[in-house]
């Protein structure tokens, strides 16, 4: 379709790694130019200069007061695809900010991979924060929906509402229930009556 | 931080005290217990196991962060990758699922409510994958790797088509069941018997993320190194 290819920026403290996937995301083709910073001081500048299209970082590299910095960076390219690549243990909470994540145990492929989706993804809504647990009226209808075996399209098509919304309300199903599969969800449905056997 | 890997002049009661998760692994070994002090050499030797290989096994089920060396990976016998990964589906799907199921199903005996209902579908749902995704490794997966182990090289299938096979919908659909168990049960079930089930079933979780590591960390750079060799003779 389009021969754009994504630019890519890494900051990650050690050049071992650092130099391992730049390695990796060179050699796969699919990638456009590769940068590569040390640490996350000079990274505004960065950005404003040459603002890439997904950001590879390692959460090492942000304590609880660079998280902020994090964040308003986000809000200022809404564009930017961000990955977490954790060499070590990393806290989820921080990770889960991120729109991917990788670590040093990852299998190469699959990183490429991972990468690849993100810059196909077609734009994400910000993650909306809910108070309560329990699905919403809207979030049930979606849920009866998927159980029957439709797809996010044909949901889409049904309510009159956008592929992105109803990918947004998947998300939250998930986050609400726990439950990830379709099976799963269509057993949810079904133990909270919210469909029947057809025979 | 230095972390001591198990070596074969160990006892190999001393692994399994340090890993009880490698007690259900002995069987697909044919390692029977009793085996009072000998040490792990000598108890492979016994049966005729090569100890670099059971030492290679237990180290990658144990220490999360290990990834072996493809050097000590092509220096292992790997004659009983294949035999000991076919053991693994034999002991899920005829031993350790059935065990599941029937707990399960006696659990939500007499009972048609819609959750008992929802149970049964998913569980099956849930078998008939994991049934399909061990096929299709014994099927096209493992005569590959036989094949090339026997020096016989074949162009119609390749390691990368398995890498792409990958997907998490099997393990999410166990993580599924787990949760439904535990935050969803009705409530008038007894408690202690959908404990154990659950204990089971996070027991089976476990045992299986172990087998995908292996193929991830072991069999996959195995293979492509095996790959490698048949394209540097060609050479």
């Amino acid at each position: 379709m389009t021969n754009y290819k994504s630019k890519i920026l890494l900051v990650e403290p050690s050049r071992i790694v650092a130099e391992g996937i730049t390695k990796i995301i060179t050699e796969s083709g699919l990638f456009g130019q590769m940068s590569h910073l040390t640490s996350i001081a000079h990274l505004n500048e960065y950005m404003h200069s040459l603002p890439p299209d997904v950001l590879i970082i390692n959460p090492s590299l942000l304590s609880a007061e660079k998280m902020t910095d994090f964040f308003s960076l986000q809000q200022r390219y809404p564009l930017l695809k961000t990955m977490a690549f954790c060499t070590q243990l990393a806290d989820n909470t921080i990770v889960s900010k991120f729109h991917a994540s990788a670590t040093i145990f990852t299998n190469p492929s699959h990183f490429v991979k991972t990468l690849h989706d993100l810059t196909e993804q077609p734009k994400q809504q910000p993650k909306k924060r809910t108070g309560s647990d329990a699905l919403s009226r809207r979030e049930v209808e979606i849920l009866i929906l998927v159980a029957k075996g439709m797809m996010n399209k044909e949901i889409a098509d049904q309510l009159n509402i956008s592929l992105n919304t109803v990918i947004t309300h998947r998300k939250n199903i998930i986050k609400k229930t726990g439950i990830k599969s379709v099976a799963g969800l269509t057993s949810y449905a079904l133990m909270h009556n919210y469909i029947n056997i057809e025979g | 931080m230095k972390q001591q890997l198990f070596t074969k002049d160990m006892r190999l009661s001393d692994l399994i005290v340090a890993n009880h998760h490698l007690l259900p692994t002995l069987p697909r070994f044919g390692i029977s217990l009793g085996f009072g002090n000998r040490r792990v050499e000598d108890v492979c030797q016994k049966n005729g196991i090569p100890a670099d290989f059971f030492i290679l096994m237990c180290n990658a089920y144990t220490f999360e962060s290990y990834i072996p060396y493809e050097d000590t990976i092509m220096e292992t016998d790997m004659r009983f990758l294949v035999p000991f990964l076919t053991a693994s589906h034999r002991y899920y799907l005829d031993t350790q699922i059935p065990h599941i199921e029937r707990h399960m199903l006696n659990l939500i005996a007499d009972d048609n409510s819609n959750y008992s209902l929802a149970l049964r579908n998913f569980f099956n749902d849930y078998k008939k994958d994991i049934t399909e995704h061990f096929d299709y490794e014994e099927k096209h997966l493992f005569p590959y790797i036989t094949d090339m182990q026997s020096g016989k090289p074949r162009a119609d299938y390749s390691i990368f088509d398995f890498v792409q096979t990958h997907n998490s919908s099997i393990e999410d659909k166990l993580s599924d069941l787990t949760i439904i168990l535990f935050k969803y049960l009705p409530e008038n079930k007894s408690d202690n018997d959908v404990i154990d089930l659950i204990l089971d079933l996070i027991e089976l979780t476990s045992d299986l993320s172990k087998h995908s590591t292996i193929e991830d960390k072991i069999l996959v750079p195995y293979v492509e190194a095996l790959e490698k060799g048949v394209s540097n003779d060609k050479l």
